[in-house]
């Protein structure tokens, strides 16, 4: 392929991953990387360093306008992303000792159940529910953008649950993405969703919010080991930043019921993209 | 805990945090956005150098081999990018961009430091050392 052609397919594909990855709070690199495998058959190692600064770009992009509008809620954000950091260099330490290819798989299964689960939204908590004590520790209850029935914005407050619970599945998280490369995105979304009940734009722009900080934290070895190759980075990194902003653009408009269909078709294109991965033995 | 007595009042009513952090979220905003544009103007020069000379040749990266080592490391990224090579400036486009959640992670440290709101400073600051760690490219296995 020539370097023009490579350059425009990889920007025009960045500008979709970047799009459904800030909508969903999963930033796009599942999608990324079996189009660059698949078809425009660059190397694994290529494809996952360019994700990663898809990811970052993505997480970035969207981000400064999700938090400006009020969706965000970045002390959950801070809060969660000490555990996922901690629970990421735990899952470096352990990927020597244990067997990627059962976890994937495992993993993978989860991530078709949590698909399922995700279209069937839990019953919203009556607004009188009684305020969780360590999210009132932690400062954590806040207000997102809504509208009322009549069409005009309005702020809706929201309380945050389970902050315990949610810890632990982001330090789960964290060690899974050590582990296995994918999904970290999907747990973050899920755990604040199901678990911490946020409504679900906060909780995949939250998501979108602490991804950023994840890919970071291992940008540096993937650099080192040449993994971030600029012919193929340079204009993911463009594009993923443009599909960002057309999807903060989109996110106040678009239905949640919507963005929960998007969401449950990237979470099985990352199951699929797992197994895929397990039975080329790319693990 | 910081309150012994949670209060009852049954309404989620905002908290008091919410205009005092409004402020900082707006800086917070900012912040990303003057280094997602930073980063995406240097990109796009370094993609424009590079295909105005480039756009021609032939490029196969179905097999990983190691491109030139100064497109590993920030600093050598960073002079020869001074000289203008296309591929160096598009790297260092990248590696910005890369900066951004470091830059965000360590003005909520910084922020969270000014209200003295200690809980949160030492969060940042967990994060920020974590991912400091991580940049350099410590390896841990």
């Amino acid at each position: 392929m020539t370097a023009g052609l490579l350059v425009t397919l990889l920007f025009a594909s960045a500008i979709v991953a970047g799009f459904a990855g800030a909508l969903t709070g999963l930033g796009g690199g599942v999608v990324l990387i079996p189009i660059m495998v698949l078809l425009f058959g660059i190397d694994l190692r290529y494809a996952v360093g360019a994700s990663l600064i898809a990811v970052i770009a993505t997480s970035s992009g969207a981000a400064a306008a999700f938090i400006k509008e009020g969706y965000t809620n970045v002390r959950v954000g801070v809060l969660l992303e000490v555990a996922t950091v901690l629970g990421a260099i735990a899952g470096a330490i352990i990927a020597a000792y244990v067997s990627k290819d059962l976890i994937a798989v495992v993993f993978s299964c989860a991530l078709f159940w949590s698909a399922y689960t995700t279209l069937r939204p839990l019953k919203p908590l009556p607004p009188d529910t009684h305020p969780d004590r360590v999210s009132q520790y932690f400062r954590l209850d806040s207000e997102y953008p809504t509208k009322s029935p009549d069409g005009t914005p309005t702020m809706t407050a929201y309380r945050v649950h389970a902050v315990p619970g949610a810890l632990a599945i982001m330090l789960g998280a964290g060690v899974l993405s050590a582990l296995v490369g994918i999904g970290s995105g999907i747990v973050k979304v899920f755990a604040m969703d199901r678990l911490m009940r946020l409504p679900f734009k906060v909780s995949t722009t939250t998501s979108n919010f602490m991804i950023g900080v994840t890919a970071a934290a291992s940008a540096g070895i993937y650099l080192q080991r040449g993994q971030i190759e600029p012919a193929i980075a340079a204009p993911i990194a463009a594009g993923a930043l443009g599909g960002s902003l057309i999807g903060a653009r989109v996110l106040p408009r678009i239905k949640t019921l919507w963005l929960r269909r998007l969401f449950a078709v990237l979470v099985i294109c990352a199951g699929i993209e797992l197994l895929r991965r397990v039975m080329q033995g790319g693990m | 805990m910081s309150d012994p007595r949670p209060s009852p009042d049954p309404r989620p009513t905002p908290p008091a945090a919410t205009s005092d952090d409004h402020a900082m979220e707006v800086r917070l905003s900012k912040l990303l956005t003057i280094g997602t544009t930073l980063s995406a103007a240097v990109v796009l020069v370094g993609i424009a150098m590079y295909l105005w000379r480039h756009s021609g040749d032939r490029l196969d990266f179905s097999s990983f081999r190691l491109h030139a080592d100064e497109l590993n490391a920030p600093t050598t990224i960073f002079s020869k990018a001074l000289s203008f090579d296309a591929l160096a400036i598009m790297q260092l486009g990248v590696l910005l961009l890369v900066l951004t959640p470091v830059a965000r992670v360590a003005f909520t440290l910084i922020a969270f430091l000014v209200r003295r709101d200690w809980m949160y400073v030492v969060i940042a600051a967990i994060v920020l050392v974590v991912l400091s760690l991580g940049l350099v490219g410590i390896r841990m296995h």
